[in-house]
C-alpha cells in the first residue's frame, strides 16, 4: 500500500478512535431505557432542560445580535478606528466565560443581598437542594435566615457590600444574567464569522443592489442573507458552547442539565443516569446541526479571512458615528475592560503568592495546550485533505459536536479507564485525548476553506515532477497552507487553554489545569489568587493571538510590497 | 442637447489618476461602445455614471438633470438615478432565484405585489427564460446567467442601461445570441445603452457610436 493510502487510513482511524468512539461506546454500553423514561417523568429534569434550552438559544440569539451589528458597523461604515476596534472586540473571546461571570459578580458586589450568611459550596449545595427538593428561590430565602446549609457551607472571606455605583438591587443569580455573561464572552465567534464573510462578498453583488436600494436596504436584503450561513454557524457554535458550559451556570447559580450531569457523575458516579441526561441536549444539537446543514448546503462553514478591509457602503453622519462608536465601546467596556479591570483590582497584584500556589497549573496548561494544538494539526490536515468535498464525511466530522462536553468526558473515562489503557486515564494523556476529541471538528472545519483554495493542479504538478506524496505534502501543500495551519493552531490553543468543562471531569492525579485551579480556588473563596491566575490565563491566550495577528499583517505587508 | 453629458470628469484612487478630464456626449436611444485596455478607466467611467463611484471633479448630466457636480456639490444617490447595469461576471445574488431577482427590483420600484408575478413572467419571457422562475444562479448556464442579469437590469425600466464587458466570458455562439438580445431590447424599449469592451470586434454591428479610452483619457470618439 502507498504512503498516501496509509495516511488516509491513519487519519480517519485516529478521528474515529479519538472523537467518535468514546461517545458512541458509552451511549451504547450504558443504555438503560428506564433511565430515559425517568427524565421525561421527572418535572425537575424537564425544568432544568428548559432552562438549558433558554440559556443556549438566548445566548445564541444575543450573540447574533451583538456580533452581526458590530460586524456591519466595522465592515460597511466609515466609523473611525476600525482596525483597532476589530482587534479589541475579539478580546472577550480570549477571556474564559466563567472568569467573566466571576468579574461581573465582583463588579456588582457579589452576595451583597445575602451578605451576612456563609457561602455554600455550590456543588454540595446543588446535591442537597436536589435531595430535599429545594428550589433556587427557596434556598435563597432560607439562606437569608441562615437556617439552612450551615453544615455544608464553606467559610468565605468577608463578603463585599453593595458598591456605591450600583443604584438599585440586582439579583444576578438567574438565567437571564447567565445569558448576558455568556453572550459577552462568546459573541466574537459570530462577529468573526460574519465579518470575514461580509469581506468576501463580491463587491459587484452589492453594487447591483445599491442601484436599486438605499445602503441599509442593500445590506439588509442582499449582504446579510448572503452571509446567513456564517451567521447561523456562529449561532450554532455559540449554542453548543453555551449548553455545554459548566462554569457560568455554576457561578451564576443556574441549574442546568449540564450541571445535573456533572452532579450525577461526581456525586453518585451514576454514569448511566448522567449519560441519559445528556441525550435531550445531544438531540437538540443534532437538530440544529441538521437544520444548519440544510440551510448552508455546500457552502463552507468558515471562510478564509480576506486581507482587504470591508468596503464603505454606509456613510455615517457625525451623530451616527458617535452613536456607533459609543455602542462598540460600551460592548468592549462591558465584555473586556470591565472583567479585566475587576480581576486586576481583586488580584491586589499578589503575583508571587499565586505563582507559589498554582505555578504548576500554569505550566501544566501551557504544556498541554501547546502539545494538543500542535498534535491536532496532523489528523485535521489529513482529514481535511483526503475528504475534501465528501458529503458523508461532513456529517461524520460534525457528529462529535452533538455530544455535550459532559457526555464526552464520561465517554473518555469509559474508554480509557480500562485494563490496557489505564495508563492513559492516569496521566495527562486523558486530558489531551479529550481536548483532541472535542476540538478536532473545529480545526478540520477551519482548514477546509484554506484547503479548497489550493487548486489540485498545484499538487499534481509536484507529483508529475517526481516528488513522493509525503514530499509533495511537506514541500508544497504544507507551506501553501501555512496561514490556515497557523489559524487552526491558534484556535486549538485558545480552546485548550480556556477549557474547563472536560478538565473538571478528566483531571488526573497531580495534573490540574489552570482553568480548573482557578475554578476550584474561586469556589473555596480565594478570590485574590483566582484573580491573579485568571489574568495569567488571559495573558497566555492573548500573547500568541497578537503574535499571530502581527505575523499575518507583516506577511500581508510583505506581499503587497512585493506586488508593487 | 445630449441625453447624457459628462464634462471634465476625473477620478483618482490613492493618488493615482484613473479617469482624467473625460468629456462625452451621448444621444438618447443610441448604443455607445467604449473601448479600452484593462486598467484604462472604462469601468470606472460606467460606475461614475451609475453613481456607484463618486468623481473627484466634473459634472454629469442625464436628460438635462445634473446628477453630479463637484462645483455645486450635487451627488444623486445610485438608487435615484434609474440606471440599470449588467456587471462583469453578472453579480447575481446566490440566495435568490430568478423570480426573486426580478421581484427585488419590482419591490424597489414599489410595484404592488399583486402585479409582480405577471411582470416577472414578462421579463423572463423577454430574455427567453420562461418557466425558470425558481432556478437559482448556481443552476443556470453561463448564457442564462447573463440573460438573467440583463432581465434584472431591464425590470428596472432604466433610462440608461450600462453593460460592463458583456462579451468577455462568452463563447462565439453565446456572444452572438446576447448581441441579438441587446438589439431587441434597444428596439422594443428604446433604452440608451452604454457598454465597455476591450475588443474592437464587439463594437461591430451593435454600436452606433464609439469612444476609445486610454490611460483614463478619451482619445477618440465618433459615429460608426
Amino acid at each position: 500500500m502507498s504512503s498516501r493510502s496509509w495516511l488516509k487510513i491513519i487519519a480517519i482511524t485516529s478521528f474515529l478512535i479519538l472523537s467518535v468512539l468514546p461517545v458512541a461506546y458509552m451511549y451504547v454500553s450504558s443504555f438503560n431505557l428506564s433511565r430515559y423514561t425517568w427524565i421525561f417523568e421527572d418535572v425537575r429534569q424537564q425544568h432544568m432542560f428548559e432552562t438549558t434550552m433558554i440559556l443556549g438559544l438566548g445566548t445564541a440569539l444575543l450573540c447574533i445580535l451583538l456580533g452581526v451589528s458590530i460586524a456591519v458597523l466595522l465592515e460597511y461604515t466609515d466609523i473611525p478606528f476600525k482596525s483597532c476596534l476589530s482587534v479589541l472586540v475579539i478580546v472577550s473571546l480570549l477571556i474564559p466565560p466563567y472568569i467573566m461571570g466571576i468579574s461581573f459578580l465582583s463588579f456588582i458586589g457579589k452576595n451583597w443581598v445575602t451578605s451576612e450568611i456563609k457561602e455554600p459550596n455550590p456543588e454540595v449545595a446543588s446535591m442537597v437542594r436536589r435531595d430535599r427538593g429545594i428550589t433556587n428561590s427557596a434556598m435563597n430565602a432560607a439562606a437569608l435566615q441562615n437556617t439552612l446549609l450551615n453544615k455544608t457551607a464553606v467559610t468565605m472571606p468577608p463578603v463585599q457590600q453593595k458598591p456605591w455605583y450600583i443604584p438599585y438591587n440586582i439579583d444576578p443569580y438567574n438565567v437571564q444574567w447567565a445569558i448576558v455573561i455568556l453572550s459577552l464572552a462568546l459573541f466574537p465567534i459570530v462577529f468573526l464569522l460574519t465579518s470575514f464573510a461580509l469581506r468576501n462578498i463580491d463587491e459587484r453583488m452589492i453594487d447591483a443592489a445599491l442601484l436599486l436600494r438605499k445602503p441599509l436596504g442593500a445590506i439588509w436584503r442582499v449582504s446579510l442573507p448572503m452571509v446567513l450561513p456564517q451567521i447561523l454557524v456562529g449561532g450554532l457554535i455559540v449554542y453548543i458552547f453555551a449548553i455545554s458550559e459548566l462554569g457560568v451556570p455554576s457561578v451564576m447559580r443556574v441549574d442546568t442539565t449540564t450541571m445535573e450531569v456533572f452532579n450525577h457523575f461526581t456525586g453518585f458516579f451514576d454514569i448511566s443516569q448522567a449519560l441519559a441526561l445528556t441525550v435531550p441536549l445531544a438531540f437538540s444539537i443534532a437538530v440544529l446541526i441538521l437544520a444548519a446543514q440544510l440551510i448552508i448546503g455546500k457552502k463552507p462553514f468558515f471562510t478564509v479571512p480576506s486581507a482587504a478591509e470591508g468596503r464603505v457602503i454606509l456613510k455615517l453622519g457625525k451623530a451616527q458615528k458617535a452613536l456607533g462608536l459609543g455602542y462598540i465601546f460600551a460592548v468592549i467596556a462591558v465584555s473586556s475592560a470591565m472583567p479585566l479591570g475587576i480581576l486586576l483590582y481583586n488580584s491586589g497584584l499578589a503575583v508571587l503568592p499565586a505563582l507559589e500556589k498554582a505555578g504548576d497549573s500554569i505550566l501544566n496548561s501551557l504544556f498541554l495546550s501547546i502539545f494538543c494544538s500542535t498534535l491536532i494539526l496532523v489528523p485535521s490536515f489529513f482529514i481535511a485533505y483526503f475528504y475534501k468535498g465528501v458529503k458523508w464525511m461532513d456529517y461524520l466530522i460534525l457528529a462529535p459536536l452533538i455530544a455535550p462536553s459532559a457526555a464526552l468526558g464520561i465517554g473518555m473515562i469509559g474508554v480509557w479507564n480500562n485494563g490496557y489503557t489505564a495508563f492513559v486515564y492516569g496521566s495527562f494523556l486523558v486530558l489531551a485525548f479529550g481536548y483532541l476529541a472535542r476540538f478536532l471538528p473545529f480545526t478540520i472545519k477551519t482548514l477546509e476553506p484554506f484547503m479548497a483554495q489550493v487548486p489540485a493542479s498545484v499538487e499534481e504538478s509536484g507529483r508529475l515532477a517526481g516528488a513522493s506524496f509525503t514530499k509533495t505534502v511537506s514541500g508544497i501543500l504544507a507551506p501553501l497552507l501555512k496561514p490556515g495551519l497557523l489559524t487552526a493552531w491558534l484556535i486549538a490553543f485558545i480552546l485548550c487553554m480556556r477549557e474547563l468543562d472536560l478538565s473538571v471531569m478528566l483531571t488526573p492525579p497531580g495534573f490540574q489545569t489552570l482553568p480548573n485551579r482557578i475554578f476550584t480556588l474561586y469556589h473555596y473563596g480565594d478570590i485574590r489568587t483566582s484573580s491573579v491566575l485568571s489574568l495569567f490565563l488571559v495573558a497566555i491566550v492573548v500573547v500568541p493571538y497578537i503574535a499571530i495577528v502581527f505575523m499575518s499583517n507583516a506577511s500581508k505587508w510583505h506581499t503587497s510590497n512585493s506586488k508593487k | 442637447m445630449a441625453y447624457i453629458e459628462l464634462k471634465e470628469v476625473s477620478k483618482a484612487f490613492a493618488g493615482k489618476s484613473v479617469v482624467k478630464d473625460v468629456s462625452l456626449e451621448i444621444e438618447r436611444s443610441t448604443v455607445t461602445g467604449i473601448m479600452g485596455r484593462s486598467g484604462s478607466g472604462k469601468t470606472t467611467l460606467l460606475r461614475m455614471l451609475s453613481g456607484l463611484e463618486t468623481p473627484d471633479y466634473g459634472e454629469i448630466t442625464i436628460d438635462g438633470v445634473k446628477v453630479f457636480s463637484s462645483k455645486e456639490k450635487i451627488n444623486v444617490a445610485p438608487e435615484k438615478r434609474n440606471v440599470g447595469m449588467v456587471f462583469q461576471e453578472y453579480a447575481l445574488w446566490p440566495h435568490m432565484n430568478a423570480g426573486q431577482h426580478i421581484a427585488f427590483v419590482l419591490e424597489a420600484k414599489k410595484i404592488p405585489s399583486k402585479k409582480r408575478p405577471a411582470l416577472i413572467k414578462k421579463y423572463l419571457a423577454l430574455i427567453r427564460m420562461e418557466g425558470r422562475e425558481t432556478s437559482y444562479p448556481g443552476q443556470l448556464s453561463g448564457g442564462e446567467k447573463q440573460r438573467l442579469a440583463l432581465a434584472r437590469a431591464l425590470a428596472q425600466e432604466p433610462r440608461i442601461l450600462l453593460l460592463d464587458e458583456p462579451f468577455s466570458s462568452l463563447d462565439k455562439e453565446l456572444k452572438e445570441g446576447f448581441r441579438e438580445e441587446i438589439k431587441r431590447v434597444r428596439e422594443t424599449l428604446e433604452t440608451t445603452i452604454l457598454y465597455v469592451t476591450h475588443n474592437s470586434e464587439d463594437l461591430e454591428g451593435l454600436a452606433d457610436n464609439m469612444a476609445r479610452i486610454e490611460k483614463g483619457k478619451i482619445i477618440m470618439q465618433g459615429r460608426l
